[in-house]
């Protein structure tokens, strides 16, 4: 048993990994059924660690930041694949002259996943006002008419989305 | 526990909170050119910079879906926001696990011609003769004079019995002066400028400082004592200055300084003409920018790379095809009026 009062750095990360490695895969193992899946994602869950180091006071302290961070991960990789699927199906049905590479393809999905991740942290109007006005290309007149709001509040709405994401992309690039 | 996320201090949030609703006001697609300027200024801070580069980033990640050739194809992956909220009822809002930072990097350069048609300026009715931005116009003045207005410009026209005065009320304007009994002079916000026979031009900067550059003949520089009056009595006029022709000076309120020769390919946007002769990209843009709407800007990697050539100033769009056609930069074309330059 560790000592209560003993503080984990993930900077020591021979040692975290040890330690929680394969918990953290049993643990994606469990909710994804996937052994590959796991593997990638427990993987990607200790890269974050690496490239963002955390301290913890405790091994259990640890552990709940994993699984909290295991349990977003796994609702995004269900979302990302979604996504996919629907992607792939999307390109088949319209018939296109020249083949994208599996590159582009790649990078467009992950655009996608950005855009859809960041959109889901929106109360539901001010998501749906950003995405008329920034995917669909749409007026603030067209968009207030189709919300049912002023345009005026169409404005506070994308005033509102955009300062939220920008806080996420600050914490982010911190 | 966890650490805590680290808390943005209070500044950052404000300015933050100014770039999004500098957005909003933009991603309406309209701005006039009040606006523009204002942004412009926000944009001189170092700090709103950093401020502007977050909004910029998630807005490029719109766009680059929106720009992407499957557009539909990708939009309909995604479903409405709606759809994607529920199947995310239950799951916890973590902060995005896939960095921001990373764009993606196909974002295409798609060329779309220079959308909401240029605003009528505001003092466009206030003023005798102005320009919007990207405009350039030529007037020819009851005496014969011939005046030049370059983009975003304004001036007035008084002609009295003894003087013929033109007030610049911004942006830059070059004379071409006709022989008359009169004298003729061009009021600026820091002095007047009398022509001694000539041809010159004028530049009014926001920050009150005046750009003198003389092609033919002299000026002569004065101050007048009491604003109010058109004619100044002599023992309300300061000592003159006189430039000479090939000559350019800045004139503020504390004092006139010499720049290097005056050249005429300076004037060659009286023929619809930017001409660059080796400077880097960022000059090349600042210059670009003052003939259009909106937000340009350049990636730090690429400021320096030379640029030489004259373009035409009356398509803006063409001369960004044009530099990446030759120089190894992308255009990426964020909304009509918000455009970055970006190593390809």
């Amino acid at each position: 048993m560790e000592a209560a009062l003993a503080t984990v750095d993930t900077r020591n990360i021979n040692t975290f990994y040890q330690n929680h490695h394969s918990w953290l895969y049993q643990l994606f193992n469990r909710k994804l059924s996937n052994h590959a899946d796991a593997a990638d994602l427990a993987h990607d869950a200790f890269i974050r660690l690496i490239t963002k180091p955390k301290f913890f006071d405790s091994n259990s302290g640890a552990r709940a930041y994993l699984s909290h961070v295991a349990r977003g991960m796994c609702t995004d990789l269900w979302r990302r694949q979604q996504i996919e699927h629907a992607f792939y199906e999307a390109l088949a049905e319209c018939k296109h002259e020249d083949e994208q590479s599996p590159e582009y393809q790649h990078n467009i999905i992950q655009a996608l996943v950005q855009v859809d991740n960041m959109l889901a942290k929106l109360p539901e109007k001010v998501a749906r006002a950003f995405w008329l006005s920034q995917l669909e290309g749409k007026r603030y007149k067209d968009i207030a008419l189709e919300l049912e709001v002023s345009e005026r509040m169409v404005k506070k709405y994308m005033a509102q989305a955009m300062l939220k994401m920008a806080i996420l992309a600050a914490r982010n690039a911190e | 526990m966890m650490t805590a996320i680290s808390v943005n201090n209070k500044v950052d949030h404000q300015r933050l909170q100014q770039a999004a609703q500098w957005f909003a006001l933009f991603a309406d697609g309209e701005i006039n050119n009040q606006e523009q300027r204002d942004f412009k200024l926000w944009l001189q801070s170092k700090n709103n910079q950093q401020a502007w580069h977050f909004v910029d980033g998630v807005s490029q990640q719109f766009a680059n879906i929106r720009h992407s050739e499957h557009h539909n194809v990708a939009l309909n992956a995604l479903g409405s926001p709606e759809q994607a909220r529920l199947s995310r009822r239950n799951s916890l809002k973590l902060l995005s696990l896939l960095p921001l930072s990373a764009l993606v990097t196909w974002a295409g350069y798609q060329h779309t011609p220079f959308g909401s048609a240029l605003q009528a300026s505001f003092a466009g009715y206030v003023n005798d003769y102005a320009t919007d931005i990207g405009q350039i116009d030529h007037i020819n003045l009851a005496d014969n004079s011939q005046i030049s207005l370059n983009t975003a410009s304004a001036i007035n026209v008084h002609y009295h019995n003894q003087l013929r005065l033109i007030d610049l009320v911004r942006g830059e304007i070059l004379v071409d002066t006709a022989k008359d009994r009169r004298d003729f002079e061009v009021n600026t916000s820091v002095a007047r400028l009398r022509a001694l026979g000539t041809r010159f031009s004028v530049r009014q900067f926001n920050d009150n400082k005046v750009q003198l550059s003389v092609f033919d003949g002299r000026v002569a520089i004065y101050r007048v004592k009491n604003e109010q009056e058109h004619i100044p009595t002599p023992h309300l006029i300061s000592t003159q200055y006189i430039v000479e022709a090939g000559e350019q000076v800045i004139i503020s309120n504390e004092n006139i300084q010499t720049l290097a020769p005056a050249n005429t390919k300076q004037i060659s946007w009286q023929q619809g003409l930017l001409f660059a002769e080796e400077i880097t990209l960022a000059k090349f843009i600042e210059q670009l920018g003052r003939y259009r709407t909106g937000y340009l800007n350049v990636s730090p990697e690429i400021a320096q790379l030379r640029i030489m050539g004259s373009f035409p100033i009356n398509d803006t769009d063409k001369i960004l095809a044009m530099l990446s056609n030759s120089l190894p930069i992308k255009v990426n074309k964020i909304l009509p009026w918000w455009v970055t330059l970006e190593p390809k």
